[in-house]
């Protein structure tokens, strides 16, 4: 019993001991420990190889490459290079799509002018100024979807540039966010954890490499997004979004603060290991 | 977030390569670290710090200051490394603990020699150096993290917890178990 309650005792010091080597322990708790080291030579010989394992640790410690900073700036000025060669080329694109939607909608005017003399339109309630937004729009779309992809990511040496890549902000709509959110309210990262996953899983996504994203969490009613990129290139106001984000850009999603226990992932029906789906999940003010 | 570094923040954010560069400068040892304990390649290292830097900068919009810079580092940096451990096809997984004690009684020493002009006790050193690392690597990743931020990086308890989300309490429990493990880890290698 008595062995017991000492073990007891040491056991509480133990935490109070890295504190200590630390030099943060409060008072009270420093005071305590000191006068227990005083009586008990276990814990004494403890601190010591603790104290000299942490020394030893800490000298251990590596110098970075000399040249390291040197190497990230040249880097950051390369690509900052990069990036304002694809916004030109980027710039001319918009202007070609922009000639060819103007180019059409003035053809579709003056074909709509003509059926609309004829009164064929009445019959489909349209007008012919409301007939030609919507065929340039479908005109519009239909080139941007059809546009090479080589336009976006090739840098002015040729090379494929999957970093960096600029997707268009969606912020969706607010009142449909909302009233999302007001299902989604109270939920908790684990929940958000296990929708992404059955997201990632459902689209078959293992394993590729992609944008590195992080998934904020938030009080409800928030402007701010539930998720975005880590560049702040691209935001998501609802799951949806995200989902939809997720599935066409084959990403691969990578995490530090919730890393899920292989009993959680096997709930998840996700094999452990190499593949293992971890969460970045950051909690909201 | 001090003043200072409030201030350094709103210039990168302003686009100011020269603050930035002093970002890189302060938090540089402490990423390269991190980075290193998950690389284990001193080359691999360097190429995941300079994207940590990189990425620091194309989403420095997005640090609102409810933590500390270099925590906000630390996250960067982890996933970073695990983005480029899943790109290597790397296996994050954990080693298990080998639990074990010294029953022999006998005092733990670590002789850390303290001399510069001695090569026999450089070499000592460096291959002191390199079992307290390999120790420290063997450790399972919660271990190895904590004691990595603490007694290589010097985060402070408050820091450790803003970055990991757990408690200051966590903390401590957590590195006692990290720092037992390492001692006793090292009681079986040296």
């Amino acid at each position: 019993m008595e062995e017991a309650k000492r073990i007891g005792i040491c056991r509480e010091f133990i935490l109070i001991m890295q504190a200590s080597l630390d030099g943060v322990a409060p008072d009270e708790e420093e005071k305590a420990f000191r006068s227990h080291l005083e009586h008990c030579e276990e814990c004494r010989k403890l601190y010591g190889e603790l104290k000299q394992v942490r020394e030893a640790v800490a000298s251990a410690a590596a110098e970075p490459p000399a040249d390291l900073r040197e190497r990230v700036m040249a880097r950051l000025q390369e690509e900052n290079r990069r990036l304002s060669v694809e916004k030109i080329r980027k710039s001319k694109n918009r202007k070609r799509i922009a000639g060819f939607v103007l180019g059409t909608a003035a053809l579709l005017t003056l074909a709509f002018v003509g059926i609309e003399k004829l009164g064929l339109l009445h019959m489909t309630g349209k007008t012919a100024d409301s007939a030609v937004n919507e065929m340039a729009y479908d005109a519009y779309e239909y080139e941007a979807a059809n546009m090479p992809e080589e336009a976006d990511y090739r840098s002015s040496d040729g090379e494929m540039d999957t970093k960096g890549t600029v997707y268009p902000i969606t912020t969706g709509d607010m009142q449909e966010s909302e009233a999302e959110s007001e299902s989604e309210a109270g939920y908790n990262g684990w929940d958000i954890a296990q929708t992404v996953i059955k997201i990632v899983k459902a689209a078959g996504i293992k394993g590729l490499y992609g944008e590195v994203i992080y998934a904020t969490v938030e009080k409800h009613p928030s402007a701010e997004p539930m998720a975005k990129t880590y560049d702040g290139s691209c935001a998501f106001y609802t799951i949806s979004d995200f989902a939809e984000f997720i599935t066409s850009q084959k990403v691969v999603i990578s995490s530090v603060q919730y890393e899920l226990t292989e009993e959680e992932i096997r709930a998840c029906g996700l094999s452990c290991g190499g593949d293992r789906i971890l969460l970045v999940l950051d909690k909201g003010s | 977030m001090q003043k200072n570094e409030e201030q350094l923040v709103a210039r990168i954010k302003a686009g100011d390569e020269t603050a930035f560069a002093a970002m890189v400068e302060e938090n540089e040892k402490m990423v390269f670290n991190v980075a290193l304990r998950h690389t284990r390649n001193y080359d691999d290292a360097s190429d995941v710090s300079q994207e940590v830097f990189i990425k620091a900068f194309r989403s420095i919009d997005s640090f609102k200051g409810e933590s500390k810079l270099s925590t906000w580092l630390y996250r960067i940096t982890v996933n970073v490394c695990l983005d480029f451990a899943r790109k290597n096809r790397m296996h994050v997984h954990s080693i298990q603990d080998m639990a074990g004690e010294n029953e022999d009684g006998e005092p733990f020493e670590l002789p850390i020699p303290d001399t510069t002009y001695d090569p026999g006790a450089l070499a000592e050193k460096r291959e002191l150096r390199e079992t307290i690392l390999a120790a420290v690597d063997s450790l399972p990743a919660a271990s190895r993290e904590i004691v990595v931020m603490r007694d290589i990086n010097g985060m402070s308890y408050n820091e450790i917890a803003d970055a990991l989300h757990i408690e200051l309490g966590t903390v401590r429990s957590r590195l006692a178990r990290a720092r037992i493990r390492l001692r006793n880890k090292l009681v079986k290698m040296i």
